[in-house]
Parts: C-alpha cells; structure tokens; sequence
C-alpha cells in the first residue's frame, strides 16, 4: 500500500469539497453560528436568569476566589449549561461533518459518475478506503476543535468580564473533545457500508445522521439527573465508541465492493 | 488498462491540471512527469489554454479532450474508449483516430466504441457489432465492406446537382433527392458496381463528394 496514493485521494476529496460552496457552506455555516451564538446566549441566561434557577437545580464546585453568592451562581449555570447541555449537542457536530464529507466521498463518486475512471486506475482498495476515511476525518477533527476553540473561548471571555471566572476548559469538556474523533469514525464507517446500498448521498448521510439521535439524549440525561456527564463516564463513552468505531470500520472494509459504487 | 467513459469522469470542481495531476498519481507517475505528459497531450489535443480551467466551465467538447488526456496518461496497454469523438469538431476527431491507429500499430490493444456507423470505414481494424449487449458479428472493415457491397443500397454524394434524367439513368438507380438531385441512392453487387456508377456519373460531369453505406449498414442491425 502507497501511503502517497490515500493522501491524493485525500487531497483531492478536501480539495472538492473546499471548493464547493453549497458543501461546505452549510457544513462550517451551522456549527460556527453554534460556536458564536450559544455562548453569547447561555451567558444572557445565565446573568438573568440563572441565579434563581442555578440556586434551586444545581451546585457546581467552582474555583472562585470572591464573588457574590449571586455571581457564583451565574457561573455555575454558565459551566453547568456549557458542558452538560450545549457540550452533547456539539457532539453532533463530528456525526454531521463526517456525515457529509463522507457521503460526498463515496456516493459522490456514484453520483457524478467518477467512481469508473477511478477505478480503472491501478489504485488499490486499501489506498482509496484509507484516502477517502482522511478526507473525511481530518477536516472533521479541525472543525471540531476550531468550534470548541471559539465556543470556548467566547464562553470564557463573558464568564470572566462578568463573573470573574474563566468556566472553561473542564476535564469533562475536554472530554467532549476527546469523543468527538471516534463519533466521526463510527459515522464514517456507516457511510461506507451503506454507500454501496444507496443511490445518492442525500440517502447515505440520512442513514448516516441517525447516530445524532443517541447523542442528543445526553442533555436530557443531564438536566434530569438521570446520568451526569462526568468525566468517567465521558471516557467510558470514548472507549465504548472506540470499540465501536473499530468493529464498524472492520466490517466497512470487509464489505466494501467498489464493483457496487459504480 | 485505462477507460474512457461517456460522461468523462472528470472532477468538476478541480482544474483540469488537478485531475490530471492526480490520475497521474494514482497512475504511479511521479509528479514532475506527469505535469509534463499532461502538457503534451493537452498540447497534442489543442487544449493547453485550458489547463487551469475549472472542469465546470469547459464546454462538452474541450471535457472530452480533457477526459482523453486523463485516459492515456498511464501509457496504457489496454485502451477503451466509449464514443471518443462523439463531441469532437471533426479536425479533433481526425487528430483522435490517427493517435488510436498509431498505438494500435505500437501493439497496444485499443478499443473504440461507436454508435456512428460512417466511423467504421476510417479505421482499418477488427469490427464488433453488439446488440442487446451481445457481440452479433465479428469482422473487419475489409470483410465487413466486402460483405456489405452485395445486394446493398449506397448513396453517392455529389458536388452540385444533376437532371433528374440523368440520375434515372445511372447503372442501378433506386431513388434520388428532388428533381435537381444531389444524392443518387443506387443498388450494388460488388465493390465493382459502384465504380460503374461513379465512372457513369463523371463521364457526364458530375463530381462525386462520398459515398454513403450508413443507410445500409443501419438496416442490416436494425
């Protein structure tokens, strides 16, 4: 296997997709109007309404050296909102990019008729999986840090002008972070095996953004009480869809059929 | 073995120097090479001043160009191509056939899928006829046209028009276009015939352009 072959096809994938505005439009649009836009509102509401709602649901060690009672509170709420109710919905961020970069990959080699002349080349299996798993994971990860950078760093500029303390970054945040390669992979993955089963990508990443369902159940575990996202049971997750996303990537490659994406 | 499809394969959004680059790649030519063979052959097929276009923006013509330029860069032993000059202009098209016919005679192994039937006399090759996706006949162009001359209906094309008269008298006329005809529709034999009609024609003034077998050849598969 040519190492230089998978990245051609990587580049040329990114390359692609970078290039086309009605793809990568909406797929950094959504999550940078997310990265600048919660904070700005989990900070109205955590200066307005938090203190009387913090006080009542929740208490949140904080590392704060003096501050009002009512401060403390706010901060709390921020932290608290931050990482266990806004945290899980960035998670469905990998799950979507991936989603889409993938999609694009593979069925879009069907879809635009590439997938013949491509393969005629003496490129081998491993090399073009390899590439096009790259094209997708690779922009993936650096939205997703780029979006916890900003989200972050917006957060910890309000939470310090008003509050005095700097909310971010948690273990259990970086957690968040943590997750978010392998929720990518396991997208990835399942955008293989389908792809030879659909006819456009608009089917595959369908299929695809189911997996934002599960992830979207987290806040409400959170804000319930029912499961709260510690740090141990983020790496728990993490490991839990490491497995997962070997096992998915194992069985995309056993059943990939170039024959069928043609 | 490298294909030429009806539809390109060519990445839209890349330039045409990108895909060439990266088929060059995949192909196992070093970058600097293919930069090079890509030049050329953009050169041979008069299409360098497309060479940081977006494939996009080509016209049909210029991406089937385009998409030969891709198909032979490997230097490849097996060639299939699928309509290769179904949009070219026919100074592009010439430039084709006489590449494909000069590695055919390097022992490369090209083959050449076509709908227009008035192609098959430009190539002097073996001959497939499919239809239904099945091989109905296996030939070449010289038993083909052989075979063709009997009891076949060719037309003979003429520089300017004759009298009605005169196109009712050649040597096996079945039918002609208008009363100042311009094409004269003759029934044939042997490849002898239609040198009797020609010699007929020009000996009474009129100048033979072609002669046409489409017709025929259409009717024998169909």
């Amino acid at each position: 296997m040519e190492l230089g072959n998978s990245l051609a096809i990587a580049m040329k994938d990114m390359r692609e997709v970078f290039t086309s505005v009605s793809i990568f439009g909406p797929m950094l649009g959504v999550p940078l109007f997310f990265a600048l836009f919660l904070p700005v509102l989990t900070f109205y509401v955590s200066a307005h309404a938090a203190p009387a709602l913090a006080s009542r649901l929740f208490s949140i060690a904080l590392p704060v050296a003096a501050s009002s009672a009512k401060s403390i509170n706010s901060a709390s709420f921020m932290a608290f909102f931050s990482i266990y109710v806004l945290g899980p919905i960035f998670l469905t961020m990998p799950i979507l990019t991936a989603s889409v970069i993938a999609a694009d990959s593979f069925v879009g080699e069907k879809e635009r008729k590439t997938a013949e002349a491509l393969f005629s080349t003496p490129v081998k299996n491993s090399e073009l999986l390899l590439g096009k798993m790259l094209a997708s994971l690779l922009p993936t990860i650096l939205l997703t840090l780029g979006v916890f950078a900003i989200y972050g760093a917006i957060t910890d500029y309000l939470s310090f002008s008003s509050f005095g303390v700097y909310v971010l970054p948690t273990l259990p945040w970086l957690m968040l972070l943590l997750i978010s390669p392998f929720l990518a992979i396991v997208t990835i993955g399942i955008v293989i095996i389908v792809s030879s089963h659909v006819k456009g990508t608009k089917e595959a990443q369908q299929i695809s953004t189911l997996l934002v369902l599960p992830v979207l159940i987290l806040p409400f575990a959170s804000i319930t009480g029912f499961a709260l996202l510690t740090a141990s049971l983020l790496f728990y997750i993490a490991l839990l869809l490491a497995a997962i996303g070997a096992i998915v990537v194992y069985a995309s490659i056993r059943t990939f059929n170039k024959e069928a994406i043609i | 073995m490298s294909l030429l499809t009806d539809n390109y394969s060519l990445y839209d959004n890349l330039t045409v120097m990108q895909n060439l680059l990266f088929f060059g790649k995949l192909y196992r030519i070093g970058a600097q090479e293919a930069g090079r063979r890509s030049m050329e052959l953009l050169k041979l097929f008069d299409a360098q001043q497309f060479a940081q276009a977006k494939v996009y923006s080509l016209s049909r013509g210029t991406k089937q160009k385009i998409a030969l330029c891709r198909s032979l860069l490997g230097n490849p032993k097996v060639l299939l191509l699928d309509e290769p000059t179904a949009f070219l202009d026919p100074k592009a098209s010439s430039s084709v056939r006489k590449l494909l016919e000069h590695m055919a005679s390097e022992g490369k192994t090209v083959i050449f899928v076509t709908q227009k039937v008035d192609e098959i006399p430009k190539f002097n090759a073996r001959l497939l006829f499919l239809k239904g996706g099945r091989i109905v006949k296996d030939t070449t162009t010289y038993a083909f046209y052989r075979e063709m001359a009997r009891g076949a209906i060719v037309e003979i094309r003429l520089s300017s028009p004759i009298s009605e008269r005169l196109a009712k008298s050649v040597p096996g006329f079945y039918s002609s276009n208008g009363k100042s005809p311009t094409a004269i529709s003759v029934r044939i034999n042997s490849y002898k015939d239609i040198n009797s009609a020609i010699a007929y024609l020009s000996a009474r003034g009129a100048y033979v352009l072609e002669v046409d077998y489409t017709e025929s050849i259409v009717e024998k598969f169909s």
